[in-house]
């Protein structure tokens, strides 16, 4: 049981690195820019944390990772959230990475990974399809082989990032004889192959995309792993995005929920301390305390567990919360916010449109749930397919 | 002002080393086999198993709490408090160990009429039983004990009281009894020592009574659980079912986050004691309302059965509120947390 901090004077000068490359990006003029396109992506960030190895922190320098530690690699995430940058294809990109790292081809891994590692480069999800979410493995999207090539038609719904990014991690089905889970391939298809068009689906928070593929063609180097292993292959970033295992891992997802809910609890703590336009302070009120110490309880309770309980109270608890903090500050945090808004309840209106999406994001609660009732032993579901 | 660790760069270790497990699970077969359901239904009358409680001083429960070289750890002491808690012993190990330790930390500069050290050796042996108690009045679950410490008027006192008074009938058969009954005896501290003294005091009170209820909360699991995956319905186990399974899924998530906060709590207060004053607070809401939502799944999980009083869920379910409303009410508990939150910023 520890949980000292990591802080020595070493890492205060990693940490005063960290604000020097991150302040440029967290102008006004850019939060309002990041709020119009609702992408949650910065180019220019991405490039700054790529020039420094700072995308795939923990990976070796030769692979263009930092080799960060795990203290600075736990530095750099809390520095991202606390300036609450557009981050989550971050996440995307380091979760595929893995996947590209284990079983791309030579030739492509180098290529890829050289230009993710430098910022240059984004990697998307394509899982999802219109009839499949939480059921990944029924994907539709067809992959036909063709001599040397690949023919691909399909559908990819909420593949975010997809309309800058130049990669998609796609889940194929190859072989439709198999059985459901032994069918799959895996792909990392260019998104300026031709027969793609992709769509903007804007939502609640960040801006998604369908992804249409007609006819696409891929040569067969873009293929990870054997045809037929894509489960195995899609399993080791989806075990990554759950979280799964006895530590927190990176790319744990139930803390990014937490870290929005304490980037919550700030804005509205200092709102609270604000005397309004009356002169009255918020924070002098039963129910602004109540509501506050509230909040305070569900981070300190939902920010200490991981992988399946961490993912499901995490997100359940922050769009709670924050749905509380809103009807706190009344109709001030109606009014169009966004990211690191100068108005606490700017951003607050922005996180509660963000956090609806928490509960389904990468696996349903639902999913998660009946993960841990089988965890205690009570029967797997069977289903009539 | 509250600076949520959530965005402190630190380590995040929840792993017990092997003594501490050996420990727990010492004291967990220990209490298991002295303390079975059918123990706490025969000490429901009182509150209070009297031979239970020399068994446990003669493994040392309490011994091992008393401050000095070889001292138990906060954190270990919530161990223990879990496996109590998960037998539902009725028997006053928190309010015990908090006041060995209180008046261990009084003891050294304590010169009046009660000799400090001689009350810890008593209680160690099970001879006395002094107990802590936050309330302020009406009435505790000070039944058991010949002395009580508690804060009156900015002073904290060594009170003492009638053993042979009976405890209130209640429907978590505790023995609680009216404060005021215990006469206030000794003035040991006063003024800002003693309000230091005992917001110290509380605060170990608050993350033990936590850890009593994350045991709770396992007992309920495995009542329910086993019963879900027996009982059937129309050719299924009913624990097929996502609106049996889920709000068991939930026990789970209640389990984990209580038990981890709780120790989080516990070792904060040990190494850090000012770093975040939220926590012990916040790890009692939070173990209260998970064991609260926990026990009524439990309950209503086992249906007609869950509300017969000969079922041991029905045992749970009359104790999950009532370890923490013995001695706090969870708005005084909001109401400290909220106070942090209105404190102005340093600096």
């Amino acid at each position: 049981m520890d949980f000292s901090k990591h802080a020595t004077d070493e890492m205060s000068e990693f940490i005063a690195e960290v604000r020097g490359v991150l302040e440029p990006f967290c102008t006004r003029e850019r939060r309002e820019q990041h709020e119009k396109t609702s992408d949650e992506f910065d180019p220019d960030l991405h490039r700054a944390l790529g020039e420094r190895g700072w995308i795939l922190s923990t990976w070796p320098e030769d692979l263009g990772g930092a080799n960060l530690d795990p203290a600075r690699a736990q530095l750099l995430e809390l520095e991202l959230a606390r300036a609450d940058v557009p981050r989550i294809n971050l996440s995307t990109t380091r979760m595929v990475a893995s996947a590209v790292r284990d079983y791309a081809q030579p030739g492509l891994r180098e290529e890829v990974l050289r230009d993710v590692a430098a910022g240059c480069d984004v990697l998307t999800l394509g899982y999802t399809e219109a009839e499949s979410g939480s059921d990944i493995a029924s994907a539709q999207t067809r992959a036909v082989r063709d001599g040397d090539e690949w023919v691909i038609d399909g559908q990819k719904m909420y593949t975010t990032g997809a309309h800058h990014a130049p990669w998609v991690f796609l889940l194929t089905r190859t072989d439709t004889q198999a059985k459901k889970h032994k069918g799959l391939t895996m792909f990392l298809v260019p998104l300026d192959s031709e027969g793609i068009e992709i769509h903007p689906i804007p939502t609640l928070g960040e801006r998604t995309n369908t992804v249409y593929f007609s006819g696409v063609r891929i040569s067969d180097r873009y293929r990870l792993g054997e045809p037929g292993q894509g489960w195995t292959v899609l399993l080791g970033p989806l075990n990554e995005e759950h979280g799964l295992g006895d530590a927190r891992v990176l790319t744990d997802v139930g803390i990014h929920n937490s870290r929005h809910l304490a980037t919550a609890f700030a804005a509205a703590q200092a709102w609270a301390h604000e005397p309004d336009f009356s002169g009255s302070t918020p924070i002098d009120e039963p129910h602004v305390r109540a509501t506050l110490a509230a909040t305070v309880v569900d981070l300190a309770a939902y920010s200490s567990t991981w992988g399946m309980t961490g993912r499901v109270a995490a997100a359940e608890s922050y769009q709670d919360r924050v749905g509380d903090l809103v009807e706190m500050m009344g109709a001030d945090a109606l009014l169009s916010g966004m990211a690191g808004d100068d108005r606490p309840a700017g951003t607050i209106e922005h996180l509660r449109r963000g956090s609806q999406v928490s509960t389904v994001y990468g696996g349903t609660v639902e999913v998660f749930r009946s993960m841990i009732a089988q965890s205690l032993g009570l029967p797997r579901m069977s289903f009539p397919e | 002002m509250i600076e949520p660790d959530v965005f402190e760069a630190r380590t995040e270790d929840y792993s017990l080393t092997a003594e501490q497990s050996d420990l727990a699970r010492s004291f967990g077969q220990f209490l298991v086999r002295a303390c079975p359901p059918e123990r706490v239904r025969g000490a429901e009358a009182t509150g209070f198993d009297a031979e239970l409680w020399q068994r446990m001083c003669e493994q040392g429960a309490v011994a091992m709490a008393v401050l000095g070289d070889d001292a138990a750890s906060l954190l270990d002491l919530t161990l223990v408090a879990e496996e109590v808690g998960a037998v539902m012993a009725p028997v006053p190990y928190v309010d015990s160990v908090v006041a060995v330790r209180l008046l261990g930390r009084l003891a050294e500069t304590y010169d009046g009429p009660t000799n400090l050290n001689d009350l810890i050796e008593l209680a160690s042996e099970g001879e006395r039983i002094t107990v802590f108690t936050p309330a302020k009045a009406g009435v505790a679950n000070v039944g058991s004990a010949t002395h009580v410490l508690r804060f009156v008027n900015d002073k904290l006192v060594l009170a003492e009281r009638d053993q042979s008074a009976s405890a209130l009938a209640n429907v978590a058969s505790l023995a609680l009894v009216p404060l005021d009954d215990a006469v206030a005896g000794e003035t040991l501290i006063e003024g800002d020592a003693a309000r230091a003294a005992f917001d110290l005091a509380r605060d170990e009170w608050r993350v033990l009574t936590a850890a009593t209820l994350v045991g709770l909360i396992r007992t309920v699991q495995t009542i329910a659980v086993e019963f879900a995956k027996t009982r059937r319905t129309r050719g299924l186990t009913i624990g097929a079912l996502q609106g049996v399974a889920f709000p068991l899924a939930d026990t789970e998530i209640a389990r984990e986050t209580a038990q981890h906060l709780t120790r989080r709590a516990a070792w904060y207060l040990e190494h850090e004691p000012h770093s975040h004053p939220e926590l012990p607070p916040a790890a009692l809401i939070h173990a209260l309302r998970s064991a609260r939502r926990s026990a009524e799944t439990g309950v209503h999980t086992l249906a007609g059965l869950g509300v017969s009083l000969e079922s041991d869920m029905t045992l749970a379910f009359r104790r999950a509120q009532a370890w923490v409303l013995a001695g706090e009410k969870p708005s005084d508990l909001a109401n400290y947390i909220g106070d942090l939150v209105a404190r102005p910023a340093v600096g």
